[in-house]
């Protein structure tokens, strides 16, 4: 094991990860990079400045400041999970760089060691960006006072859950590996961090309660999320510090052991049937249902779904709308499909294949969750609502495919696409509120956004076909 | 039947990104039952001109007849097809499906004699492999799923752009097989390759590519009559003899 | 069909505009001090704000769009800005890119 070849594969990913996930689509015109650059500079000035003015309010002091960093830790093992999602993904879809990286002359130890290394200082320049507004508000209100709580609340918290997590991940994998299945190793890995995730994230709703609730009493309990800041309360920083090290080291150990011997390279199809082969529509469908990231989507929808129908909430139909979450690949999924000789189709029709095809696959995969409903007929309301929300949503999803597409199934880019989308509707919904806005306005306003957003992709469409076929040719020559 | 499978007339063709014209002046016809080999050294434009014959780029200059009609016409895109040098296929379908899918885009009807996805496959050696996905097949296989499905499609006319580098000579064989079925069916191929030994043995004609010109159109009987070889002929159409 | 786009994103562009505008023009009203119970009107009569206390001490808040002529008024008003500019800027490229077709060097 080298230490100079493992920091050279580290570079390398890190330059991957600019090169590919940074720099597609969009991202790629300089003015949309800057745009994003500052409004995220503006996004976190702004959040600090509001933190500050909030904690100057309410932390008068050590104690106070204490319980905000208790309950952060909620929230930082909460993103600390999702960072640690993002960047699998990330790597499960660069199975090319992972081919490569088998032709060098590097052990596995050695990348496994630099994946680690990378993996791990992307969750922690993430969390760190995250919770920077937090950390510089309570920095401005108590100085250095704040510094020991801060490291415990945040620093800690998050490096120990990273770790527990990488341990958790290398025990599926090994365990799958064991069975025979390691091909399936990613789809079964995320999906099961994926539902984790969305278990935590009910659940944090509880620890927060309790942690405050603790607080309010005047004792501090022990809600394992807040080990460190609960031990420094306990028994001084120092020990924390030194629980802290230990436990590190014994899951780092633990990582390094478990880590499984060979990189399972990904399976990104799988072979569903698919009925009606032979119709224009079925390669579209196809398309669609082989991905296996769209079972990912189907499970964690499904398991969201049964465990607040026993939970006896009418909500649970609104997991269906996990499903939307893979319509921004319905354009590069089926790229490879346009690809093929003797493939024309003009711009309306492609648009009206993703469409259909889209629906068709999200009808079909949200009728068991509709099924649920039928030994529940107060959910019925709440299924209209669905019904045209997924209408709605495969729609716009469709948009965000053309106007930002996924090349290389980035998924930053889908991030962005997302993030905008989100962005936009939640400020004209905010903007239609202050307004008071009459109710059939409203619907005629929604409905009108639909056919424009049908059109807008129709346009978006045909001016990437355009650029396909001009985008080496010199203009008017 | 048309005079010719293949017109291509004084086309030019220019880069955004490049100096120089990627191909200018191009002119030469493919007739029917005829195999025309395509050779030059690498950015010399081959792939360029073929790009443009199945109007995958805007064209620039100059006229390409496909069967007689204008090459961007419904019928001249549906009797030729195009087996590109890279293989982006749809990778989640099987080879069956891909085959299915193929000859749906071209209106062929899958249920008339001669469509046998299994012989095909297990004459090009992938026996049994026409289930699986094609994400799972290797670089020659995927090559051969290109192959299989040009073959049985039967066009008009064939374009193969490097698509025989990288297959078993079994494969080779049975590639030679079907040219020479097809030119009896009155059938051209515009084959692109490097593999001379090939061309000699298939190709009637061939072109010679150099810097986006035609420098050379060569008869391979001529050039092969009296112990001649064609790699010689072409390196000195090339001017480097 | 271009110049129907261009309609089309003015016409978009404005009516966000104008929202933008309207949703501002009401925070303002909101944060600005005035005597408590005074309606308050804002963008030429547009928008109101109104927040009273009522005898059992809670709140009531009448906020919205009072005349909707107002609102689409700044509407066609905003979209003929849009698209005047986008005129302006097309047409200022072409100038460009005759000026470079004339002068190579340009470029
Ligand atoms: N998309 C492109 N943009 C700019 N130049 C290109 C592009 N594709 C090919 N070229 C250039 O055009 C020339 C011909 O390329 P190509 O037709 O691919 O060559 P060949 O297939 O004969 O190897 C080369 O000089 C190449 O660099
Ligand atoms: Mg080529």
């Amino acid at each position: 094991m080298s230490t100079a070849r493992i920091l050279i594969l580290a570079r390398l990913f890190f330059r991957y990860f600019t090169r590919k996930a940074l720099s597609v689509g969009v991202l790629r015109c300089r003015l949309a990079r800057t745009l994003l650059s500052l409004s995220a500079v503006a996004g976190v000035t702004l959040l600090s400045a509001v933190a500050a003015s909030v904690f100057h309010d309410m932390i008068p002091g050590k104690r106070e400041l204490f319980l905000v960093m208790q309950v952060s830790t909620a929230g930082v093992v909460f993103w600390t999970f999702v960072v640690f999602i993002f960047v699998k993904i990330l790597f499960v879809k660069s199975d090319q760089l992972m081919r490569y990286t088998m032709l060098l002359p590097v052990s596995h130890r050695e990348r496994s060691a630099a994946l680690t290394l990378y993996e791990f200082s992307m969750v922690a320049l993430s969390v760190g960006v995250l919770f920077l507004p937090l950390a510089i508000a309570c920095l401005t209100r108590l100085g250095a006072e704040a510094i020991p709580a801060m490291v415990t609340g945040i620093f800690m918290t998050a490096v120990s859950a990273y770790l527990v997590l990488s341990v958790l991940h290398n025990l599926v994998a090994l365990a799958l590996e064991a069975f025979g299945g390691s091909r399936l190793v990613h789809i079964v890995t995320l999906s099961l961090m994926a539902a984790l995730t969305l278990w935590y994230n009910g659940a944090s709703l509880t620890l927060i309660r309790d942690i405050t609730g603790d607080y309010l009493q005047g004792s501090v309990g022990f809600h394992l999320v807040n080990l460190f800041p609960f031990l420094s309360e306990q028994a001084g920083w120092p020990m924390a510090a030194a629980a802290f090290l230990t436990l590190s080291a014994v899951l780092t150990i633990l990582a390094a052991f478990t880590s499984p011997r060979i990189f399972p390279l990904p399976r990104r199809f799988i072979r569903v049937p698919v009925p009606f082969a032979g119709r224009s529509l079925w390669p579209m469908v196809a398309a669609l249902t082989r991905r296996s990231e769209w079972w990912i989507a189907v499970g964690v929808a499904y398991v969201c779904s049964i465990l607040l129908w026993l939970e006896g909430d009418t909500a649970f139909a609104y997991s269906a709308l996990i499903l939307l979450s893979q319509g921004v690949y319905v354009h590069s999924a089926a790229s490879r499909l346009r690809l093929m000789p003797g493939y024309t189709r003009s711009a309306g029709k492609e648009v009206a294949y993703m469409l259909i095809g889209q629906a068709i696959v999200v009808a079909i995969h949200a009728l068991p969750i509709s099924l649920l409903a039928t030994v529940r007929p107060d959910a019925l309301d709440d299924l209209r609502t669905v019904g045209l929300a997924l209408l709605s949503g495969v729609i716009l999803t469709t948009l965000i495919a053309i106007v930002f597409v996924a090349e290389n199934d980035s998924p930053l880019v889908v991030f962005t696409g997302y993030a905008v989308c989100t962005g936009t509707l939640v400020s004209i919904g905010a903007m239609v509120g202050v307004l008071q806005v009459p109710g059939p306005w409203l619907w005629f306003a929604a409905a009108c956004t639909q056919v424009l957003a049908v059109v807008y992709s129709v346009a978006g469409m045909k001016q990437i076909m355009r650029w396909k076929r001009h985008e080496a040719a010199v203009p008017g020559s | 039947m048309p005079l010719t499978q293949l017109d291509v007339h004084d086309l030019g063709f220019t880069y955004r990104s490049a100096a120089t014209a990627a191909l200018s002046a191009v002119t030469f016809e493919v007739g029917p039952g005829e195999i025309v080999g395509l050779v030059g050294p690498n950015g010399s434009g081959k792939s360029t001109l073929i790009k443009l014959i199945f109007n995958l780029m805007e064209r620039q200059r100059g006229a390409i007849l496909v069967t007689g009609c204008d090459h961007r016409s419904e019928k001249a895109r549906s009797s030729a097809i195009y087996l590109p040098s890279d293989n982006e296929l749809p990778e989640f379908l099987t080879g069956r499906e891909y085959l299915r899918v193929l000859a749906g885009l071209y209106g062929h009807d899958t249920r008339a004699a001669g469509w046998d996805v299994e012989a095909r496959f297990s004459r090009f050696g992938m026996r049994g492999r026409c289930d699986h996905l094609i994400e799972d097949y290797s670089h020659g296989m995927q090559k051969k799923l290109l192959l299989s499905g040009a073959f049985l499609l039967q066009r008009q006319l064939t374009v193969i752009d490097e698509t025989l580098n990288g297959i078993d000579l079994d494969a080779v064989e049975m590639c030679k097989a079907e040219f020479h079925d097809m030119r009896g069916r009155g059938q051209s191929v515009l084959l692109c390759s490097h593999d001379f030994s090939l061309l000699e043995e298939v190709a009637d004609r061939v072109l010679v590519l150099r810097a986006g010109r035609l420098v050379a159109n060569l008869e391979v009987c001529t050039e092969l009559a009296g112990g001649g070889r064609l790699s010689h002929s072409v390196r000195a159409a090339l001017g480097r003899g | 069909m271009k110049r129907l786009f261009q309609v089309l994103n003015a016409v978009l562009a404005g009516f966000v505009g104008a929202l933008l505008l309207a949703t501002a023009s009401i925070l303002m009203l909101m944060f600005s001090t005035r005597a408590p119970g005074t309606r308050a009107v804002g963008l030429f009569g547009g928008v109101l704000f109104q927040a009273a206390d009522r005898s059992d001490g809670s709140m009531t808040l009448e906020l919205g769009v009072e005349n909707w002529t107002g609102f689409v008024v700044l509407w066609v008003v905003l979209s003929v800005l849009a698209f005047v500019s986008m005129l302006m800027f097309g047409w200022l490229r072409r100038y460009r890119e005759g000026l470079a077709a004339n002068r190579p060097d340009l470029e």
